[in-house]
C-alpha cells in the first residue's frame, strides 16, 4: 500500500484501507477507524488536511454530499403554515449546501425572540411564503426539526406583501419589526433578521 | 493500496460479462443499471429523505427496500429477496449518520438468466455507492451451483442451472471477504459448501475490481 500523498488523487471505495491511525494520523470526514488502520466510507477521492501537526485523512465524494440538519446549523427555511403556538415551515438549505429534498420544520412561539418570550403573537412576526433564516435546536419533536429565531442574525429575510400576491416585489426592512413594500409603502409586522453584509465578515489582510 | 485479504486462491475465474450504467434513471440519488451475463437488474437508491413518524427511529436511518418482479405482483420468493436485502443493506450503511431519516432502495427485476440473487446485491451495491451514502464495506454478491458430478460451477447461466442440484448464493464483504449472507437450496454436504464457499470467496475479488473500475470512470 503506497503512501497517501497532499495532493492525493486517489480514488476510493467505502471499505478500503486508506492508512494506519495513530496520534497525528486521524480519520476524518467521509472515513473512519478500525484495529489501528483508517478506512474509507465514500466512493470518492483521498484528501489530507493538514492541521497543526495532525493529518487529518477525509474522502470527498462524488457529486453532491449527503447531508442532513444538525442542532447547531443556520438552516434557510420557508414558511407553510402560521398559528398562534407554531409556524410550520420546510427547510430548503443548511448553510450555503442547497437541499434536494426538503424537511419539515417547527417554530414555536417560545423560540421566536430572546426577549419577552411571552408576548410574541405569531402572526406578527411571520406569514406564509416568508424565507427565515433559523438554527436548529436539538431535538425534542420526533416527527420535525425544532427551530428557533432567537437572535439578531435570524428571522425573515425575504417577505412579500399581503397585497402585492405572489409576484409581488420584496418588502424591505425598516426597523426590527417592521417590513415595508417599496412600491404600495405597506407596512407589515415581521421578525425581522439583521442582515450582515457578506463583504463586512471578510477580514483584510493589510 | 493492495487487496486486504492477500493474493487470491483461485487466479483462473470465470464470471459472466459484468456491464453497469451509472445513473440510468435522474430523479434518484444515486442508480445502477447492472447486467451479469444475460440477467439485467435495475437499483435505485433515495435519501436520506424524510420518514414516516412510525417508521422513524432515533438513532439511526430507517431503510426501507422494495423488490418489484418483472411481471406481476410481488410473491413470497419476492419478499423473501427484499427482506435479505434490506439485512445485508443494514449491515453494510452506516445508518447512525443520519438518524431520523429513511433511505429507501427500489430494485427492479428486468431478466432473470439464473443468479437474480447475486445480481441484485451487487446493483444495488452500486446505486449505494453512486448515491454517495457511507457505508462501512462494499458487498459483493456470487452465485454458484453444484452438479451431479459433484462439479462446482461459478455464475452459471439458466441451461447450466437446469440440472443443478443445489444452488449456492454467498455475499462477501470487502474487508475481509466475511460471509454477510448466505442462500441456499438444494441437496449438499458441509464438503461441498466448503467448496462453494471458496471458489465463490476468491471470485468476490472480481466483483470488487468491477466496482473499482465503475467508480474510476465516474467524472470528479
Amino acid at each position: 500500500m503506497g503512501p497517501v500523498t497532499q495532493n492525493s488523487d486517489l480514488i476510493c471505495i467505502p471499505g478500503q484501507r486508506l492508512c494506519l491511525s495513530d496520534e497525528n494520523t486521524i480519520a476524518g470526514q467521509g472515513t473512519y477507524e478500525r484495529q489501528g488502520y483508517i478506512y474509507s466510507t465514500l466512493a470518492g477521492t483521498v484528501h489530507i488536511r493538514q492541521q497543526d501537526n495532525s493529518k487529518f485523512i477525509e474522502v470527498k465524494c462524488f457529486g453532491s454530499p449527503t447531508i442532513v440538519p444538525i442542532a447547531g446549523d443556520v438552516v434557510t427555511a420557508r414558511i407553510t403554515q402560521v398559528n398562534q403556538r407554531f409556524a410550520k415551515c420546510s427547510i430548503t438549505c443548511i448553510g450555503d449546501h442547497i437541499l434536494n429534498r426538503t424537511y419539515r420544520g417547527l417554530l414555536r412561539k417560545e423560540d421566536v425572540r430572546a426577549t419577552e418570550k411571552d408576548k410574541v403573537e405569531m402572526y406578527k412576526c411571520f406569514r406564509p411564503g416568508d424565507i427565515i433564516l433559523a438554527r436548529v435546536l436539538p431535538q425534542t419533536e420526533l416527527s420535525c426539526y425544532q427551530l428557533s429565531t432567537a437572535e439578531n442574525e435570524l428571522g425573515v429575510v425575504v417577505a412579500l406583501a399581503n397585497e402585492s400576491g405572489p409576484y409581488g416585489v420584496p418588502m424591505v426592512p425598516i426597523s426590527w419589526t417592521e417590513m415595508q413594500c417599496p412600491d404600495t409603502l405597506v407596512k407589515e409586522p415581521r421578525k425581522v433578521a439583521k442582515i450582515v453584509p457578506e463583504s463586512a465578515l471578510i477580514t483584510r489582510v493589510e | 493500496m493492495g487487496s486486504d485479504t492477500g493474493d487470491d486462491a483461485y487466479s483462473d475465474i470465470h464470471l459472466r460479462a459484468l456491464n453497469c450504467e451509472v445513473n440510468p434513471l435522474t430523479r434518484s440519488d444515486g442508480s445502477a443499471m447492472l447486467t451479469q451475463g444475460e440477467t439485467a437488474v435495475i437499483a435505485s437508491v433515495y435519501g436520506p429523505v424524510e420518514v414516516k413518524t412510525q417508521n422513524l427511529q432515533i438513532e439511526n436511518a430507517t431503510l426501507d427496500v422494495c423488490y418489484r418482479p418483472k411481471t406481476g405482483l410481488p410473491t413470497i420468493t419476492d419478499r423473501s429477496r427484499e427482506n435479505v436485502i434490506k439485512r445485508i443493506c443494514e449491515t453494510a450503511i452506516l445508518t447512525a449518520l443520519h438518524p431520523r431519516t429513511s433511505i429507501v432502495v427500489v430494485i427492479q427485476e428486468l431478466e432473470n438468466r439464473s443468479g437474480l440473487e447475486a445480481c441484485a446485491v451487487n446493483a444495488v451495491c452500486l446505486a449505494l455507492l453512486n448515491g454517495g451514502i457511507a457505508m462501512k464495506f462494499t458487498v459483493a454478491g456470487v452465485h454458484s451451483i453444484l452438479k451431479e458430478n459433484d462439479e462446482i460451477v461459478l455464475d452459471p447461466d439458466s441451461k447450466e442451472s437446469i440440472n443443478a442440484l443445489a444452488h449456492f448464493t454467498f455475499v462477501f464483504d470487502s474487508l475481509q471477504r466475511n460471509v454477510v449472507a448466505v442462500n441456499t437450496q438444494g441437496k449438499f454436504n458441509m464438503a461441498q459448501y466448503n467448496d462453494a464457499l471458496t471458489i465463490c470467496r476468491a471470485a468476490s475479488g472480481k466483483i470488487f475490481e468491477f466496482y473499482r473500475e465503475i467508480i474510476s470512470k465516474r467524472p470528479v
